[in-house]
């Protein structure tokens, strides 16, 4: 838990503790979709061959659902680390443009207030966030009481996940192996924005496929978000 | 390097990287006034198109079985927009179709 100087006097920047209270009150139903996940990702991470405390430690300490993912498809001996760190990364460039929408509404608090709320910003939290402020809701202490909680439900169910997935069965004969296929497969479909991303997504899966023949590893990943994402650009955003 | 320290090493890295990303927004659009158009569009194709870059392969690679258990997850996911709903029942999809076949 960071530290946000209970006991000081009412500020008058927005950030206080019932604002903290209520935030972890409000996130509570989001905290059920995140536990699922979290479970998933606990098990996951035993077949994957993690110790329950590598994943707790990862989840606590990454805190990032989607690169979490993306590091268990990539946690074979000996660990590649420097493409680990690169792609986790190129997964989450994105927290770098919600940080930029947030500059206003955070720029009234104090340094640990701001970078400790930002630690705890994920997708859910800050869409909610976003929408109460746009709506004149002037608690600021909403994104860290949301992501606390949020926190929380990520790290124990991908503790208890860890501890229900030692129990030794054969994935591939039990589909598991294309659980992690499914769960992009539904991450995709949330992140379609309409028909400007058809061309950016097909040449992404087409550079992937033949880069996952040609290149070492798993730079394909890479190789097919930037040729996409420069698709996209080139196409719609000049 | 300590084979045992390797891990916490990677999922340190990871960390610090991603707090970066977090931190980063704020830190420098509170310097400047505003990020050049070119680089939002970038950055906003970027999460979908790692999405699709993982799957592409994973989905071609199993031939009609995985191909198939994609449609089925992609038509649950896009029907009941619920992640545990499109999972179990593409998990399930796989390990009938591997029982049977």
């Amino acid at each position: 838990m960071p530290s946000l100087s209970p006991g000081n006097p009412p500020p008058a920047n927005g950030f206080t503790l019932d604002g903290l209270a209520a935030g972890m009150r409000a996130a509570v139903p989001m905290a059920v979709g995140v536990a699922s996940y979290g479970l998933v990702f606990g098990v996951l991470s035993r077949q994957a061959g993690m110790s329950e405390l590598q994943a707790l430690f990862m989840s606590a300490f990454v805190f990032a659902g989607a690169s979490q993912f993306v590091a268990l498809e990539m946690w074979v001996a000996p660990l590649p680390v420097a493409t680990l760190v690169l792609t986790t990364l190129v997964v989450n460039l994105r927290h770098i443009l919600m940080g930029a929408v947030l500059r206003d509404k955070l720029s009234g608090l104090s340094p640990i207030q701001t970078y400790g709320s930002l630690f705890f910003l994920v997708d859910e939290n800050w869409a909610y966030t976003m929408a109460q402020w746009q709506r004149g809701n002037r608690d600021r202490a909403l994104l860290a009481g949301t992501g606390i909680c949020l926190f929380l439900a990520w790290t124990l169910s991908t503790l208890a996940g860890s501890l229900a997935g030692s129990s030794g069965i054969d994935p591939v004969k039990w589909g598991i192996d294309f659980a992690f296929t499914a769960i992009f497969i539904f991450l995709a479909t949330g992140m379609w924005r309409g028909r400007r991303d058809l061309v950016p997504w097909v040449t992404a899966a087409v550079v992937a496929v033949l880069a996952e023949q040609f290149l070492p590893g798993k730079w394909y990943i890479l190789a097919g978000s930037i040729s996409g994402s420069i698709t996209g650009v080139l196409l719609h955003e000049r | 390097m300590n084979d045992n320290l390797t891990p916490y090493l990677a999922i340190i890295s990871m960390g610090v990287v991603t707090y970066a990303t977090r931190a980063a927004g704020f830190f420098i659009s509170s310097r400047i006034s505003r990020m050049p158009r070119t680089v939002q569009g970038l950055l906003a194709y970027i999460p979908g198109t790692i999405i699709i870059s993982i799957i592409a392969p994973q989905m071609t690679k199993g031939g009609g079985v995985t191909l198939s258990a994609s449609l089925v997850c992609l038509a649950v996911s896009l029907a009941f927009k619920n992640l545990v709903a499109a999972m179990v029942t593409a998990v399930v999809y796989v390990s009938l179709l591997r029982y049977f076949f």
